[in-house]
């Protein structure tokens, strides 16, 4: 199931020459699936590109070290031993112990904690994210997007400026849930009566996937989210349509819709903007047809996947807090008709 | 004592649990009376009586390997289900239900039970004497684990499956998001479960400390029992805190106790804190006892002395340490300050040293010796090539940004089996190809050894090397399914088949265990040409160890010394330990005698009788279980009732059985110049008590923890407008408990200047004493303007003193005990460890309460 | 080789010696504990927020506090390594509880000092109380 339209280039044309000698030595399994948008090795930000350094010289020393040990091992296992040999005899060895087992690794293991103390030195936040703020809220089972600074309120979608870090404010009520976005920064847990904050950037325009990493209940498992890293003039552009209020429906058909919205239990969850409906349980719905996907990231946002969610959301998503909607076939179609107008 | 009697002849021996025989005392061997002291009672009643260690350890081993085939069972299910995307084999909930169980039950009932079975098994043996110091407390420890274990998974049954992890992170576990009772089965069932875990360790220090073999010095104890020691006491001190937190969760479910509620001044944050507190040292209490084995295994097929001893040594004793400051390397997502992060990335590269003395040691000693591949050398080779392995991304995980990459994904999961099975599992099926030998009689099939290897080192890597790749790509942990574009089907469908493989291997163990019981090889003593003590003896192993205790004079009796039961190789005459130990081969044959030494040196200092058979250890287990299952329920008549039984076992299983001081015991103390001690030991006793003290305070450390974290969330202390407590009754608690402390330093004073009077009335002061501060602390409580739901301080306000409460009802109670043996005139001079334990915990209590007075009463009005 | 009876050999060791392979593992947690509780202490509640020789007051409280730490042990095992050179030639170190004791006295607190000083150093590069 292919459902989304991405814009990412292959990870591999960002590693270095070095890298990608070993990596196509060691691992030519991992080269050769590295091209989708969750991953750790194909970084789109600097903050994900410096931790791929750092994984990839982890992973040099690591090899090195794997493969002397291994070979020791082997060696020590096969090698072929002189008739006189009496073993039981040998006391030999504790220089061995004393070196390859306590100094070397020493000394390696105080070079690998630099580097980390030097990496997360340089994951500092830079100053310049706090001229755009989004606040994110994990909920059970979807992302709650707002950005303060200009007043509008989205879901399971984020929408970042390329080349410029944005701070991103993490906050949970119900459970701890965590924020990834692989290709841009490692995670980062909301925490229920506590605030985090950190900063992405991307570098490309694209779609990236986020994931909740952290369990947080029966539908853990799909409850993603896209970061769509735009141009500034897009994004601009783009903020200024989010801070739209929702059309006043024009049809008739579109207006019977609206009437069964605004008539549904829906409102006691959903807003819209520009109507009475203001519920805050559930993901806002102002301009739910810009979005790309339904119900946190599990299914494309298409007519189709729509009424299916509408009306049997268990299915789709067994647990999902949202009840199935008891509508029949005309009821239905007009409610379609109006929430595809809600761009 | 001055009873002078005579032993009765022709008769049976008077002690309890002796077993009735057709022959006439008179005409047993020496073997057979032996055996006759040492054996379990016959029939269903001696089932429950049983207590030998090598019976009780096979049980534990046994019970542990079923929870592992069950939780096998939970991984192969969540296995077929991640075979490919988006499948619907199972459902949402019941995925996470299975993974919940799988977690918890590895973690809880397979690891570290696993490798208590294995210490109390075979530690007598290896050690050279004859039995665990508390083999009462074996039996208590077996029932607890298997019944908690069993009421655990009782919740198939009655369909609330604990389903938030093996972490159970509130508040997704608290009550507004799991209000059922899958979670009260979790925190109970488990809760209940590592007490026996406790139980099990405390026995297990006192043996490796205070039953060895004369002349086995530290330095020559065997790096097993370094490593069972360590792995003891990090069990104490890791187990305590877990169930401290799982106390607190649970009332925050029941009782409207606010600990982890951050809207009243709580912390879910500090639930990751106790929990992982336990939660790493945990992993490193099963690593420790597996690198144990694995330092016994590799010398014998390697056929020479391990490589730097000492350096192992220091490494596992090291990692002991270190492994309690890793804790928070499984928060670097929570948020916390870089600081704190960068204390705990340092501590876990720090722990790569000692795992890399002892993989090098190792692999060292196969280099310089003669390796035989026998299988169960064969499973050493499988852990070095995965250990070492899980050992380097061990240390990636440990470079803080690198885990907010890969924490919760698929890395992480394939980094812990590679050290869980690679390092644990590995190692347990390496000694137990190594060891049954010595409790069958009988060698395990060779050839289906060797497949079972084969399928399953290679199912295992074939299962768990792409979890590396589909963790990098992005796959998060947990999930029950994940969509196709991820990229990751192709991986995700490999692990499945490594994952029936590896049960395969399994199923093969599991024929060749029950096939090798009856057909297999002939064992005889020695089948390996080991070089410790368990090979001197036969196979299967006597229930008494051994009837002449060995004389140790090397790190390897069996390699280096002629014989093991004489001082010295070269010079003629006896000495005095050879003359007692072959006096102790042939006497005191009416009851268990087993000898203590010295926990430096190893020489010996007393002679005492370890305890027989009896049903209350039993039924003191099946209670305990009663009281944390009726919980569950929240029928709170059965608790009652419980708790009832679970007293009256405890007075049962301590009650006095006493055997007479007879002139053949003071002779034997007066030829050997060594304290004999038939009604017990006093400093086996002592241990006991100083061990279960330090639980205690392990456990008020746990609380103050919590206190100490709380009162960083809140600005204000105490918060909502609630008044600095007063002094004045608090005050008059802390002199009433320091004078009851000084009035019990003066009765044990007098017992051991044999004034019994004094003793009395030191003991009825003291009751009157603590009597009196639990009721003004009572007192103290009843007036307090606020209730624990409050808010957290509240609720901590009243777990330290409900803590404290309930540690002074114990220590009146004991008190109690002590004062009805003494009014019977049960104490003397010589004969008092009782009074003794008493008072060492009416100190502790005093000492307690004025830490808990400090922190409770003063602490506040200082800031 | 003669090998003299248990009896006389083995000689219980002094407390302090059985005690000193401890000292550094122990003086390690100490510190640890203490460094870490101080750093929550300080980045929750506001506690030392000024800076002192161009660090932060609490990374400097908490660099005193390692140096401290890391020349207890490292005393310990300068003590150890005296003892060890007298007992070191009497008998192969696993008959001769002295030099096992103070052999491992000499690596316990060895490792423990390196382990405190890396803990402590690395708070020089760090912004104390950021989080990210």
């Amino acid at each position: 199931m292919r459902y989304l339209p991405l814009t990412h280039q292959s990870p591999l044309t960002r590693l270095r020459r070095g890298q990608l000698a070993i990596l196509s030595l060691l691992l030519p399994l991992l080269a050769g699936c590295a091209g989708n948008a969750s991953s750790i090795l194909g970084p789109s930000g600097p903050a994900a590109a410096r931790i791929n350094t750092l994984w990839w010289l982890m992973f040099a020393v690591g090899t090195v070290v794997y493969l002397v040990v291994m070979g020791y091992l082997l060696v020590g296992l096969f090698r072929r031993r002189g008739n006189e040999f009496d073993a039981a005899q040998s006391d030999e060895g504790t220089g061995v112990v004393v070196w390859g087992g306590a100094v070397i690794p020493a000394i390696i293991l105080v070079g690998i904690f630099g580097a980390t103390v030097f990496t997360m030195r340089a994951l500092d936040e830079p100053a310049a994210a706090g001229e755009l703020i989004i606040e994110v809220e994990g909920r059970q089972w979807w992302w709650d997007v707002r950005y303060p600074g200009f007043g509008f309120r989205t879901a399971n979608e984020i929408h970042i400026p390329v080349g410029r870090p944005v701070a991103v404010k993490l906050l949970s009520q119900d459970v701890i849930h965590s924020f990834w976005v692989p290709q841009l920064h490692g995670k980062l847990d909301m925490v229920p009566g506590k605030v985090t904050e950190f900063w992405l950037q991307a570098d490309e325009p694209g779609s990236y996937l986020g994931e909740c990493a952290e369990f947080c209940g029966v539908q853990h498992a799909k409850m993603q989210f896209w970061v769509i890293a735009q141009e500034e003039d897009d994004f601009l552009q783009w903020v200024a349509q989010q801070q739209q209020p929702a059309p006043q429906p024009a049809a008739e058909l579109v207006q019977q819709g609206q009437q069964v919205f605004l008539d549904s239990a829906c409102v006691d969850c959903h807003a819209v903007e520009g109507t009475n409906a203001t519920g805050n349980l559930g993901p806002d719905l102002t301009h739910l047809a810009s979005r790309r996907t339904l119900a946190a990231g599990t299914i494309p946002n298409n007519r189709g996947n729509l009424a299916g969610w509408i009306v049997d959301p268990q299915s789709i998503k067994p647990g999902a807090k949202m009840p199935p909607a008891e509508l029949t076939g005309a009821q239905l179609q007009a409610l379609l008709a109006y929430l595809e107008t809600l761009e | 004592m001055t009873t002078a009697a005579q032993e009765p002849s022709g008769t049976a021996p008077p002690v309890p649990g002796h077993i009735p025989t057709d022959k006439a005392w008179d005409e047993l061997s020496t073997a057979e009376k032996m055996e006759q002291v040492w054996a379990d009672p016959p029939g269903v009643l001696g089932w429950f009586m049983a207590l030998q260690n090598d019976r009780i350890g096979a049980r534990i081993m046994a019970t542990a390997f079923f929870f592992f085939i069950l939780g096998g069972i939970n991984a192969l299910l969540m296995r077929v289900q991640l075979a490919s995307p988006e499948n619907t084999f199972l459902t949402a909930q019941r995925y996470n239900e299975l993974f919940t169980m799988h977690g918890s039950t590895m973690m809880y009932l397979f690891a570290v039970p696993m490798m208590e079975g294995f210490a109390i098994l075979l530690m007598p043996l290896i050690l050279g004497n004859r039995e665990m110091p508390f083999p009462r407390l074996g039996v208590f420890s077996w029932f607890t684990f298997l019944l908690g274990g069993l009421l655990f998974y009782s919740s198939f049954i009655a369909g609330a499956v604990p389903d938030t992890g093996w972490f159970a992170y509130v508040p997704l576990s608290g009550l507004e998001f799991s209000p059922d009772i899958a979670l009260d089965y979790w925190l109970l069932a488990l809760g209940v479960a590592e007490v026996a875990a406790i139980a099990a360790g405390v026995e297990i220090i006192l043996a490796i400390l205070r039953m060895r073999a004369p002349g086995m010095s530290l330095s020559r104890l065997p790096v097993y029992a370094w490593a069972m020691l360590v792995m003891a006491v990090s069990i104490l001190f890791a187990f305590t805190p877990l169930i401290v937190s799982s106390l607190l969760l649970e009332l925050d479910r029941r009782l409207g106790t606010q600990f982890f509620n951050p809207d009243a001044g709580g912390s879910p944050l500090l639930w990751q804190h106790l929990f992982w507190i336990f939660g790493h040292p945990e992993v490193y209490i099963q690593f420790i006892p597996a690198a144990g084995i694995i330092s016994m295994v590799v010398p014998v097929f390697s056929r020479r002395s391990l490589a730097g001893y000492t350096w192992v040594v220091i490494a596992l004793v090291s990692t002991g340490f270190l492994s309690f400051g890793l804790w928070v390397h499984h928060m670097f997502t929570v948020g916390l300050p870089q600081i704190s992060m960068a204390f705990f990335a340092a501590a876990s590269m720090i722990i790569g040293i000692p795992a890399g003395i002892q993989v090098i040691a190792w692999i060292t000693t196969i280099f310089t010796g003669r390796p035989v591949f026998k299988t169960a050398f064969l499973f050493v080779i499988g852990f070095l090539v995965t250990f070492v392995l899980g050992g380097i991304t061990g240390i990636m995980v440990g470079a803080v940004p690198f885990d907010w990459q890969v924490h919760d994904s698929y890395f992480v999961v394939a980094h812990f089996h590679y050290v869980l099975i690679g390092g644990v599992t590995f190692p347990v099926f390496a000694g137990i190809y190594y060891w049954t030998p010595k409790f069958t009689g009988r060698l395990l099939d060779e050839r289906l050894g060797k497949l079972h290897f084969w399928l399953f080192f290679i199912g295992f890597n074939v299962a768990f090397f792409p979890m590396h790749i589909s963790g990098l790509l992005g796959m998060v942990r947990r999930v029950y399914t994940y969509p196709a574009d991820l990229g990751v089907g192709a991986l995700n469908l490999t692990s499945t088949i490594g994952a029936f493989t590896i049960a395969l291997g399994v199923a093969v163990f599991i024929y060749n265990f029950l096939y090798s019981r009856r057909r297999g090889e002939p064992a005889g003593n020695n089948p390996w040409n080991g070089d410790t003590l368990e090979w001197a003896v036969g196979s299967p192993a006597p229930n008494y160890g051994f009837a002449h205790l060995p004389i140790v004079r090397s790190r390897h009796p069996l390699w280096e010394q002629e014989t093991i039961d004489e001082e010295d190789d070269v010079l003629g005459d006896t000495t005095n330990t050879e003359r007692m130990l072959q006096a102790l081969s042939e006497w005191p044959l009416r009851w268990r005698a087993a000898l203590i030494t010295g926990a430096i040196d190893g020489k010996p200092v007393e002679v005492f009788r370890v305890a027989g058979p009896s049903i209350w250890p039993a039924v003191a287990g099946i209670a305990l279980v009663t009281i944390f299952g009726s919980e569950v329920f929240a029928l709170h008549w059965l608790t009652i009732v419980g708790i009832v039984v679970f007293v009256a076992a405890l007075i049962g299983w301590h009650w006095p059985d006493k055997i007479p001081f007879t002139e053949k015991e003071r002779a034997f103390e007066e030829e050997f110049n060594i304290p004999v001690r038939p009604n017990g030991s006093v400093t086996i006793g002592r241990w006991g008590m100083a061990l279960a003290i330090l639980l205690l305070g392990i456990a008020l450390a746990s609380f103050l923890f919590a206190y100490f974290y709380i009162r960083l969330e809140n600005p204000i202390w105490p918060p909502d407008n609630i008044p600095v407590p007063d002094l004045l009754l608090p005050a008059i608690a802390t002199a009433l408990l320091l004078l009851a402390g000084f009035v019990m330093g003066w009765a044990v004073n007098n017992v051991r200047n044999g004034n019994i009077p004094r003793l009395r009335l030191g003991l009825l002061l003291v009751f009157l004493l603590g009597a009196a501060a639990l009721a003004v602390i009572v007192w103290e409580y009843t007036q307090l303007p606020f209730t624990w739901e409050l808010n957290a301080y509240a609720s901590l306000f009243y777990a330290l003193g409900g803590y404290m409460m309930l540690l002074l009802v114990v220590a009146l109670g004991m008190n109690l005990f002590v004062q009805v043996w003494a009014w019977r005139g049960h104490y003397t001079e010589l004969d008092n460890a009782a009074v003794h334990n008493s008072a060492w915990f009416v100190y502790a209590v005093a000492v307690f309460w004025v830490i808990t007075f400090g922190i409770l009463y003063l602490a506040p009005r200082l800031t | 080789m003669t090998i003299a009876p248990v009896d006389e050999r083995n000689n219980r060791p002094p407390l302090r010696l059985v005690l000193a392979p401890l000292l550094g593992p122990v003086t390690w947690s100490i510190f640890f504990l203490a460094g870490y509780l101080l750093a929550e202490a300080a980045c929750q509640v506001g506690l030392l927020q000024s800076t002192v020789a161009g660090l932060d007051l609490l990374v400097f409280v908490v660099l005193v506090l390692g140096l401290v730490a890391a020349a207890v042990s490292a005393a310990g095992a300068l003590w150890a390594y005296r003892r060890w050179r007298t007992a070191g030639d009497q008998a192969p170190e696993e008959d001769n509880l002295t030099a096992f004791l103070a052999l491992a006295a000499i690596l316990l607190n060895v490792l423990f000092t390196l382990a405190t000083l890396m803990t402590a150093l690395g708070l020089i590069f760090l912004e104390p109380c950021s989080w990210t």
